[in-house]
């Protein structure tokens, strides 16, 4: 997310419907954003419809849009929130039964990546049994590269509830890890 | 058990990637949702001083310099003044002027003045600002002004380089201010490569409008759509051109789309925006033209209900326009408004149909004809009394006649007098256009008067006297028009024939007939059309095989009448007819 120094600029060029701005827009935050809404859904598919949602509606409301922080704050709100509107929606039951299932698919990345994948999938699979508001902490702060301050300012919390649901989901992580390996 | 920082460094890696597939699904949506809305956005999009305006106003460091630079203004304006009463009056300068915030007549006057001077005094200062309200016309610096406007931008090299500001709410009618703003009809005096920055800013109304014809004023193109229009941008000529040529282009489809408007005042404002870009270094490439949904337009702004937008559109329509254009303008050679139809002879000519339009030639004074006026309603803003005050005393014809016109246009009863005074002008013009405001107002003296000049030496002062009488109920009067029908002079029995046809009495439709007949081309042509009001009554059959005869006169002109009439008379049967 190296784009917010430009915001002003691109999102003046987005205004205008120059789909170039867009794509680079996009180009610039769909990892982070994908990667949030899937790991606050517990689901790829999902976490796609989400980051398709939020550009959609950027694109149509790119025109009349008051920016009142950065871009990216903007995209990654509109981004949570449509995440935890779709999860409301969503059978908690039928989610939890398949969540730890589908979340091994969503490895996709790059050959890095492809290297550790199996400590990646089991990490997923660990970040998914969190409750969901560790995760959306975790995933705006690693994924997101949120400070503790942006994080609870998104989520309207306080600064240190958010460094103590951090805290948590990284002790359970640990736990979770930590026994996934004794077991293994 | 892992440390906390590798089980950071595991969710770094735990991060997703979309795959091309997903990425271009998306993208594919999105380009869709942007051409969905680049048409709504044309109409109602902000402009690019909007936009630049947007990010002043959402940056924060642009705030706070902002926020200083006012301070700091205001500190060095305090320290300039101390001591002389406290008022902040800048002198001249590049920057132009801060002005007063105050809304009254008479502090408009002073901003009009102080703008002037501002100019007056410095001529290297490219900001120019007329301003708001209408001064008096005597008082107005207005003339002036504007004089320096054209002596800047008419290929003055000094323009080269220097930052050009045009605030233009003013129109100019033969020296008269006018309320309507008229920056793109002016800009071809404008040589964008010339200047460095060219910003078009129509000033909205000081007050918002309560009524429904303020509100359409807002609708206006003129008072919205260029407002803030930056027209160029500092940059190499080539990318000058391509603003330019953008914004043309995005001002043209607003401009397009408000010819559909239901108010006639937005859709005549639009197609004169139109006409003030075709053909000019604004429009070097002939966008306008070259466009066929915009060919489209024009030629259905030709058909327009409103003779002002059919006169504008008919000035638009360049040889290219092929035989779609060749028959509108044939179409607008018979119009019912005499103004329509001098474009269409024009261009006709142009064209080398000379057969058809040359016996006009006998009858249209092309100077007098378009000296009245084609904006007749901006005249609304002038009291009676002056216009009563114009037509007794103001020294050019063109403004007498147009004060004759007016008064009775708008049937002020009080009008009487002085117009019967201008019986007796020394310009015809003036006599005649006072004898048809006579015609409609009446009053006492009215009728002795125009019986005094019905055999005037002038014949079109004679067939307007005609019909003023024949207006008032006055039979004379009809029974002169009928007479005049075989005057000598052909232009006295061409507006006779017209004049029976708009007074609509059916008994004028025989002498008609007879006139159809007529030695003269121009008089069959004339009385062909005069006829169609009266072509659904008991002449209907008579007119009928007249106008069928026409159709193989031997001259092109009235051949081309007749087949005008014929049509007019189809539509004029439809709903009579059911």
């Amino acid at each position: 997310m190296q784009l917010h120094e430009n915001d002003i600029s691109l999102l003046a060029a987005a205004a205008r419907g120059d789909k170039q701005a867009f794509e680079r827009i996009y180009r610039a935050y769909k990892d982070d954003l994908i990667t949030i809404a899937a790991f606050i859904l517990r689901e790829r598919e999902g976490a796609e419809d989400v980051l398709h949602d939020v550009f959609v509606s950027f694109a149509r409301r790119a025109g009349e849009l008051r920016l009142r922080g950065t871009l990216k704050g903007y995209l990654l709100t509109s981004c949570v929130n449509r995440a935890r509107d779709l999860l409301r929606r969503q059978d908690r039951e039928r989610l939890r039964s398949c969540a730890l299932n589908d979340l091994p698919s969503l490895a996709a990345g790059p050959a890095e990546v492809a290297a550790i994948a199996q400590d990646s999938g089991r990490m997923r699979a660990a970040l998914a049994s969190l409750p969901a508001e560790q995760r959306e902490v975790v995933t705006l702060h690693i994924h997101g590269q949120l400070k503790f301050r942006e994080v609870a300012a998104l989520l309207g919390i306080s600064i240190n509830t958010a460094q103590s649901r951090y805290r948590y989901a990284l002790s359970a992580l640990r736990a979770i890890l930590a026994k996934e390996g004794a077991e293994s | 058990m892992r440390t906390e920082n590798e089980i950071e460094q595991l969710l770094k890696y735990a991060r997703l990637r979309t795959t091309p597939a997903q990425d271009d699904r998306i993208l594919t949506d999105i380009f869709a949702v942007l051409d969905e809305f680049a048409a709504v956005r044309a109409a109602s999009a902000p402009t690019r001083l909007k936009e630049i305006l947007r990010m002043i106003f959402h940056s924060r460091w642009i705030k706070c310099a902002a926020v200083l630079v006012v301070v700091f203004a205001v500190v060095v304006s305090l320290i300039l003044l101390g001591g002389k009463g406290g008022d902040i009056s800048p002198g001249p300068g590049p920057g132009g002027r801060v002005l007063p915030g105050k809304s009254t007549a008479r502090a408009a006057r002073a901003r009009t003045m102080d703008a002037y001077e501002t100019v007056a005094k410095s001529p290297l200062i490219y900001k120019v600002h007329l301003i708001q309200k209408v001064a008096p016309p005597e008082e107005s610096p207005f003339p002036a002004l504007e004089a320096e406007v054209l002596r800047v931008f008419k290929g003055d090299d000094r323009a080269v380089g220097q930052p050009v500001v045009i605030i233009w709410n003013q129109e100019y009618d033969r020296g008269r201010p006018q309320r309507t703003c008229l920056s793109l009809d002016h800009l071809h005096i404008i040589d964008l490569t010339k200047v460095e920055v060219v910003c078009l800013v129509a000033l909205a109304p000081a007050d918002p409008p309560t009524d429904e014809k303020g509100r359409a004023r807002l609708r206006n193109p003129f008072s919205l759509g260029i407002r803030g229009t930056r027209v160029s941008k500092r940059d190499i000529d080539a990318k000058r051109w391509t603003a330019a040529e953008d914004t043309v282009e995005r001002l043209r489809l607003e401009l397009l789309n408000a010819l559909d408007d239901p108010d006639a005042d937005v859709r005549n404002s639009a197609i004169r925006a139109l006409r003030g870009w075709h053909g000019t270094p604004a429009e070097p490439s002939g966008l306008l033209w070259k466009d066929r949904e915009t060919a489209r337009k024009i030629l259905a702004a030709g058909k327009d209900p409103d003779w002002r937008v059919r006169w504008v559109a008919a000035w638009m329509i360049p040889p290219e326009a092929g035989k779609e254009g060749e028959e509108l303008l044939l179409r607008l050679l018979f119009d019912p408004v005499r103004l329509v139809r001098q474009p269409a002879r024009f261009l006709l000519s142009k064209r080398g149909r000379e057969d058809i339009v040359k016996p006009l030639d006998e009858v249209i004074d092309y100077q007098l004809d378009e000296s009245l006026s084609p904006f007749l309603d901006f005249s609304k803003q002038f009291t009676v009394e002056t216009q009563i005050r114009w037509l007794r005393e103001h020294e050019q014809w063109e403004i007498r006649s147009d004060a004759a016109c007016w008064l009775g246009e708008y049937g002020h009863k009080e009008a009487t007098e002085p117009l019967i005074q201008a019986m007796n002008d020394e310009h015809f013009e003036v006599r005649r256009w006072a004898a048809r405001s006579l015609g409609l107002i009446g009053g006492e003296g009215a009728i002795a008067a125009l019986m005094a000049v019905k055999d005037s030496d002038d014949g079109r002062v004679r067939v307007m006297a005609a019909w003023a009488l024949a207006n008032l109920g006055d039979s004379r009067g009809f029974n002169k028009l009928v007479a005049l029908l075989k005057d000598k002079d052909t232009r006295a029995a061409v507006e006779a024939a017209e004049m029976l046809g708009q007074l609509g009495e059916e008994r004028a439709a025989l002498p008609l007939l007879e006139a159809t007949q007529d030695s003269r081309a121009v008089v069959r042509g004339f009385a062909a059309i005069a006829l169609i009001p009266f072509s659904r009554g008991q002449y209907a059959e008579a007119i009928e095989s007249a106008t069928q005869k026409l159709e193989n006169d031997e001259s092109p002109y009235v051949r081309a009448a007749a087949v005008a009439a014929k049509e007019r008379i189809s539509q004029v049967r439809i709903p009579g007819n059911g």
